[in-house]
């Protein structure tokens, strides 16, 4: 991208004023308080937007900083500028109720959508964070470790600028391992209430298995018992069979003796009654006798039916527990099994597994790649701006930078302060050649070489110049041009 | 001679356990085999052939008494009757020397035999499974005593863990019907020589079309066999899977009048299963509670994918990280959990929903 021309109608202090631009550098110079740094924000916000911030915190942000002072509500300007080799002309109202943006291809006339991601896409989609990271260089251009590797952090995640810009691959294997823990939860839950389910059945069975095995018991204890029954009524049988015996032998001994004493009696009558009368009584005492014992026989029997059919329910009762047995058996076999439910779930946390382990290697290698890329990017401008003095740096994977120098690794901070600006100028150079890889972003600073020597100053403005990059040096010191003149380097003035 | 051959019947089991109608669906079962049964009275047919897993599990003595009660109410049709793999006689089992009515056969050996009734001219062969699991091609063996009589084999199984057979091979060797059972979904597998006949009621919600009870008569003259198959339905109970459209356009209320509409078209003795099939915005997720308290729904599942087109993301950024992680997931070995996998981190990078 190369910017042509910047018309401010009402912004911060300026009004109404036209600056042109050339490629190469170009040096806007002027005293304090002159609006170089309104420029500066200018530039930013007609590339970038502004939004108005709601609130204290608004109190700090540029719309309310370059709030035009007496007309508030006009509060616009324009931009001119080149694409691939297509002009564009932009212009925006900034004023916070009337926000507006107009986009237009002013080689076919085609009218473009701010809103719908046209200018995004001509920016290559580097967007204000990431342009404020690299080629937006302030007064001290140094920064942090922290935001550096935070900035590559977010640029290894967020693909190469041609995506949406939507990716974040930290933040997707994060999501991912959360999924996971949470299907591992239900899972966790749901074996719990399984295992709770079969235990109760489990002790159902085991109910029942003490109850089979009393039942068997019992039938044993029965059937010895009706064993010993059965022989004692067969005894009992022989006994009776035997007084059976005798009870006939009496009886018919008793008839005999009847029928003698009757024929006695009939030929000698009148003798003797009490002998027929104490005969009489002795063949109904043997009848009597003879009943009793077969009646007892008949209780014995009836008790042994009755113990029968006690046995009886006990076997069914024996059975039916052995088949309740069978089916818990079965059902429980069945309960662990997994559902179909169940195997979907597992399924799922092996597909989590597998996305987030692939996507970390995946990550782990692309950082290597980009690492590499970036390492030599940096090595180049950090040996080209100490003009050779350092000539390697390395970034961590913590996103630190480490300067190497006489086949020794050391921390930039270790550097003197002109040096350590220097290496972080080549830093954000580096990491910005490598980001914006889409779309060549003009390079910004502002009073970014206020530390430096004039040597060091030289050598930074000749290897700038190679970039063939627009370059904007802001700054209110002639120091700049003058060294530009002396290395006949040609460049472009504005005065503030 | 007319016969009603029914099979599967799985007296017991309460499908769907856990939905509102399960307990009813237990009593239901029960309910139309009796209703089978007395139907085979009223319509004097000469045999009820039962082919297998009448009982869901060991039936208890109870059970048996029950059955048997309504088999001693029709004492004109003879039963004939087998022990499948879901009530195989395990070594206690009430089938075991249990006193049938006098009108029903009982194969009781795990061996093929025979019960022969000259006055019908039928020969019905058969046995009982002693075991769940019975691999072998006991069927094979069978020989037929005499071919003049109407030879019908009350088989059970056809998959590999259960008597496996050819069903062409047993008519091929003169069996005039085999009424087989064992699998739930039914159909002739030799036209109107060997049926399946399906469970009577479907037991579990992927026994989904017609279930019912064939109902034929054979005619043997010499050997001139003459029959007559038709399939009567019980419109009690019937699941469908049904599958429905859905795009990213598809909102809540519109799948809900979809579904509602699929169901008022069908009939009021219908039970579905919805499958959500299609390609949708990846965050947008249906309330699938509210779907599943649709009457007349078993469940929903959702086979949705999100509408990405991976080529056109790979061909416009093959080297950007998710057009990497694409081609590395699509050079893996495609699985279930690969495809996932590949769904699952696309929408992750993405930012989207994951998982459902």
């Amino acid at each position: 991208m190369q910017i042509k021309e910047a018309k401010i109608f009402n912004f911060g202090k300026l009004q109404n004023r036209n600056f042109t631009f050339k490629d190469g550098i170009n040096v806007i110079f002027g005293e304090n308080e002159h609006g170089k740094t309104t420029l500066h924000a200018f530039l930013t916000g007609m590339l970038f937007g502004m939004e108005k911030t709601r609130g204290r915190a608004g109190k700090e942000d540029g719309y309310q900083r370059y709030e035009p002072w007496h007309a508030p509500s006009y509060y616009s300007g324009a931009l001119r500028f080149t694409v691939g080799g297509q002009p564009f002309y932009l212009e925006r109202n900034f004023y916070s109720k009337e926000k507006s943006e107009y986009l237009r291809n002013e080689a076919d006339g085609e009218e473009l959508n701010v809103a719908y991601g046209d200018l995004d896409m001509l920016l290559g989609g580097i967007g204000r964070e990431e342009f404020g990271n690299t080629y937006d260089i302030p007064q001290s251009g140094a920064m942090t470790g922290h935001a550096m590797s935070e900035l590559l952090a977010n640029y290894l995640a967020e693909a190469e600028a041609g995506s949406d810009g939507k990716i974040h691959v930290l933040e997707a294997g994060k999501n991912l391992l959360a999924r996971k823990k949470e299907l591992l939860a239900e899972e966790k839950l749901g074996q719990e209430e399984k295992a709770e389910k079969i235990a109760r059945r489990k002790v159902e069975a085991d109910i029942i298995k003490e109850n089979v095995s009393e039942l068997r018991a019992q039938i044993r204890k029965f059937e010895e018992e009706q064993q010993e029954l059965a022989k004692r009524l067969t005894d009992r049988r022989e006994k009776r069979k035997q007084r059976f015996k005798t009870g006939i032998a009496g009886t018919i001994l008793m008839g005999i003796v009847l029928a003698v004493c009757m024929v006695l009696y009939l030929s000698n009558q009148g003798r003797s009654q009490v002998l027929y009368v104490s005969i009489g009584a002795g063949i109904l005492l043997t009848g009597a006798m003879f009943l009793t014992v077969v009646s007892a026989g008949k209780e014995k029997d009836e008790a042994l039916s009755h113990a029968q059919a006690m046995l009886g329910q006990m076997k069914e009762r024996l059975q039916e527990s052995e088949n309740e047995l069978v089916n818990i058996k079965e059902e429980l076999e069945e309960l662990e099994l997994p559902s179909a439910s169940e195997e979907e779930r597992r399924q799922d946390i092996e597909a989590l597994e597998l996305a987030r382990m692939e996507l970390e290697r995946l990550s782990e290698e692309y950082y290597l790649e980009v690492a590499d890329n970036l390492n030599a990017e940096i090595s180049k401008w950090v040996s080209l701006l100490t003009n050779g003095t350092y000539d390697s740096a390395r970034l961590g994977k913590d996103g630190r930078l480490w300067i190497v120098a006489d086949n020794r690794e050391m921390e930039p901070e270790a550097l003197s302060r002109g040096t350590l600006e220097q290496i972080y100028l080549a830093l954000r150079l580096a990491v910005g050649s490598v980001v914006m890889q889409e779309e060549d972003m003009p390079i910004f600073l502002d009073e970014a070489f206020a530390m430096y020597d004039d040597t060091r100053l030289a050598e930074t403005l000749k290897a700038l110049s190679k970039t063939g990059k627009q370059i904007f040096i802001f700054t209110c010191q002639k120091r700049e041009c003058g060294l530009l003149e002396q290395g006949q380097i040609p460049y472009h003035l504005t005065r503030m | 001679m007319k016969f009603i051959h029914i099979s599967d019947v799985h007296l017991g089991v309460a499908p769907d356990a856990g939905s509102d109608w399960s307990e009813k669906r237990k009593h239901s079962i029960w309910d139309t085999f009796a209703e089978t049964v007395a139907e085979a009275g009223r319509r004097q047919v000469d045999f009820l052939l039962i082919s297998g897993d009448l009982f869901h599990r060991q039936p208890l003595k109870r059970e048996l008494k029950e059955v048997n009660y309504l088999f001693g109410k029709i004492p004109n049709v003879k039963v004939l009757l087998m022990a499948g793999n879901h009530d195989y006689m395990q070594p206690k089992s009430y089938y075991r020397g249990f006193e049938w009515a006098e009108n029903v056969s009982f194969f009781e050996k795990e061996e093929v035999t025979a019960f022969d009734f000259p006055e019908e001219n039928v020969t019905v062969y058969g046995m009982s499974y002693w075991h769940r699991e019975l691999p072998e091609r006991l069927y094979d063996q069978i020989r037929i005593a005499d071919h003049s009589r109407i030879n019908i084999l009350l088989a059970h199984g056809k998959d590999e863990r259960h008597i496996p057979f050819s069903s062409k091979e047993l008519v091929g060797r003169g069996f005039d019907y085999v009424a087989a059972g064992h699998i739930h979904k039914g159909g002739q597998l030799v036209e109107k020589k060997a049926v399946m006949a399906g469970a009577l009621e479907p037991t579990d919600c992927n026994d989904t079309g017609a279930h019912g009870y064939w109902m034929g008569e054979i005619q043997k003259n010499g050997r001139n066999v003459e029959t007559e198959l038709y399939f009567c339905p019980i419109k009690k109970c019937e699941y469908r899977h049904e599958t429905v459209a859905v795009s990213s356009a598809t909102t809540q209320y519109e799948l809900e009048n979809e579904i509602r509409k699929l169901v008022a078209s069908g009939e009021n003795y219908m039970l579905y299963r919805i499958f959500l099939e299609g390609y949708v915005d990846p965050d947008y997720a249906y309330d699938m509670e509210r779907l599943t308290a649709i009457p007349q729904i078993v469940d929903v599942t959702e086979h949705l994918k999100p509408d990405y087109d991976f080529d056109k993301i790979l061909s416009e950024q093959p080297d950007s990280l998710l057009g990497r992680y694409i081609t590395r997931m699509q050079k893996l070995p495609q699985n279930r959990t690969s495809k996932k996998a590949l769904e699952y981190g696309v929408n992750a990078l993405l930012g989207h929903r994951i998982c459902k």
